[in-house]
């Protein structure tokens, strides 16, 4: 069986490894949108 | 295409770009400013700016081609840029390497070496390896935005190149890394709604996601030696040494140790700067060279389907035209100006970032660290720097042999990697290491990648034609797979060797050195956290 049209298992994974880790880069962006900001970084400015 | 509103849509945007290099020339005051634009760049203007940085024209062009040719295996280098290029490099190298940067007040990433290890031979060692490294790179890049516009308004060569290099020194000379950032910005966005535009208009001719990728599947019997363009190329052939070795750990790995992306991460104020930017980098190098192959690999069955022919075939064996013919044949003529723009800003961005982090090098790390002076003229010094960067650019570029212009990125990337990788490793993550072992580690992967460059490595001894001259023989071992092993693979661990082995024969660092080294991070954060916490009660 095919999924997304793609038959071989190292192609189809490179496509979805590419999907999920960008998948992964905005989820890790939203959820740590707000977290990270250090005291000592605004003293020193 | 109207050559009129061509040329109307570039005066706009070199105006622009102009402008935007002004703006940053306003508010570029002190060394700090200039060199790492402050420490309080936007999240967005970060990500877009390493992002359009890494990613220039023989990505979407060359590489794009590639995948026209062997199709769509090429996403595993997509997937490694997103995944170690961004997301490992953001959250785990460039929180500490903000940090650290901070913490010991460092401008560029020589200096940031060079101050972890107390050492000043590592700030000019390393400024050497960029300063006469990057320029055969710079000059690719500068030939292929030279070219582009000699092909597409009918002008001089020369001319073009002159006019770039005028352009693109003006805002990296006035503005600094915030000229270059802010430009690169802008240029990341261009580039990135293009992109965006060929996929989806891409799936959508050809029916959708599904049925394109079986109509491309479905015509695996015209794939030139068997296999087909969504099949792994098979194990142990010549492609698939050149597909793993050279393209997913060359590049894919190689992009940890460029000094002009590791010095974006000193360019945020805080780590919430980098969580947000992790967002915009991923969506960024997904939309611009995920879309440059997967539009790559299907334009074989546009060509099919339109013209009976197989991509390579369609552009008579240089897949460098595969992505230009299919967008001159298949999209609306107004994509065809918004292309070229494209392309164009992709040149200029990754070019603006080389001739920074060569101005900085050859005035911060090398003359000044030379000449013992602090501070004083370190712009001015860097802007003489920039100049002459610009300067050996344009004349490389004039008088290079082609054999040599078309493997400057692979040689850059492949020096860069093997002088830097394991040193900057060690900086952030082993308190351990020490100077001798960081210079030690510096040495030897500089040197073991240069000699394999030149002896082994097919494609780069062959182009420099040292090892013919000297030996009578392209390359010295003509065995496969060893022609077509990326240096990378050689040097990298050879120079991780040296830097551990050395460190542990050697007096470990003075506890004060590396306390402040490592000040708010890993273990010394935590308790930073809880200080603060005490003294806010």
């Amino acid at each position: 069986m095919m999924i997304l049209g793609i038959p071989d298992p190292w192609v189809l994974s490179g496509y979805l490894l590419l999907i999920i880790s960008t998948l992964l880069c905005v989820a890790y962006g939203i959820i740590n949108w707000n977290k990270g900001d250090d005291e000592s970084d605004s003293d020193s400015d | 295409m109207d050559l009129v509103i061509l040329t109307i849509v570039l005066v706009i945007y070199f105006s622009v770009v102009c402008c935007v290099g002004y703006l940053a020339w306003k508010r570029s005051k002190s060394s700090e400013e200039f060199l790492i634009a402050g420490r309080k760049t936007h999240p967005y203007v970060m990500a877009l700016s390493y992002g359009a940085t890494f990613i220039s024209t023989a990505a979407i062009i060359g590489f794009g081609g590639v995948a026209g040719q062997f199709g769509m295996s090429l996403l595993w280098l997509t997937f490694l840029n997103v995944f170690i290029g961004v997301l490992i490099a953001f959250i785990f190298l460039g929180k500490r390497t903000r940090r650290m940067g901070r913490n010991l007040d460092s401008l560029t990433f020589p200096e940031f070496l060079s101050r972890r290890f107390n050492s000043k031979f590592i700030q000019y060692f390393s400024g050497a390896v960029i300063f006469f490294g990057m320029p055969i790179y710079a000059s690719v890049v500068l030939i292929g935005a030279g070219r582009f516009m000699e092909t597409a308004l009918s002008l001089d060569f020369h001319l073009s190149l002159l006019i770039l290099s005028v352009v693109v020194a003006f805002y990296v000379i006035s503005g600094g890394l915030k000229g270059v950032m802010y430009t690169d910005a802008l240029q990341g966005t261009i580039m990135f709604c293009g992109m965006l535009f060929l996929l989806i208009f891409t799936y959508w001719n050809l029916g959708g996601v599904v049925e394109a990728h079986t109509a491309l599947t479905n015509m695996a019997y015209l794939f030139p030696g068997g296999g087909g363009w969504t099949t792994f190329p098979e194990l142990g052939s010549p492609f698939w040494w050149s597909l793993v070795s050279t393209i997913i750990i060359g590049v894919g790995i190689g992009v940890l140790a460029q000094p002009q992306l590791v010095v974006r991460f000193m360019t945020v104020k805080s780590d919430k700067g980098l969580n947000r930017a992790v967002l915009m980098g991923g969506l960024f190098i997904t939309g611009t060279v995920g879309s440059a192959y997967i539009v790559g690999s299907l334009t074989n069955v546009y060509f099919l389907n339109h013209f009976g022919q197989i991509a390579v075939d369609m552009v008579g064996g240089n897949i460098d035209k595969i992505i230009p013919t299919f967008i001159n044949l298949a999209l609306p003529e107004w994509f065809t100006y918004v292309f070229l723009l494209t392309l164009l800003a992709a040149a200029m961005s990754t070019l603006s970032s080389q001739y920074h982090a060569q101005g900085t090098s050859l005035g911060r790390d090398i003359y000044e660290t030379l000449k013992k002076k602090k501070e004083i003229g370190s712009i001015s010094l860097t802007r003489i720097g920039i100049l002459i960067a610009v300067v050996l650019s344009f004349v490389l570029a004039l008088v290079l042999p082609g054999g040599v212009v078309a493997q400057g990125t692979a040689l850059f990337y492949g020096i860069c990697a093997a002088a830097f990788l394991s040193v900057y490793l060690c900086a952030l993550f082993w308190k351990r290491t020490t100077r001798e072992g960081a210079i030690a580690g510096l040495v030897s992967g500089t040197t073991v990648s240069l000699f394999w460059l030149i002896f082994f490595f097919g494609k780069t001894a062959e182009g420099l034609g040292i090892c013919e001259f000297l030996t009578g023989q392209p390359y010295l071992i003509p065995a496969v797979p060893w022609p077509t092993i990326d240096p990378l693979i050689i040097a990298v661990p050879i120079s991780f060797i040296f830097t551990i082995v050395v460190s542990l024969l050697t007096k470990p660092m003075a506890k004060e050195h590396i306390e402040k080294c490592y000040e708010g991070i890993g273990s010394n954060n935590s308790k930073n956290n809880q200080k603060t916490e005490i003294s806010g009660k």
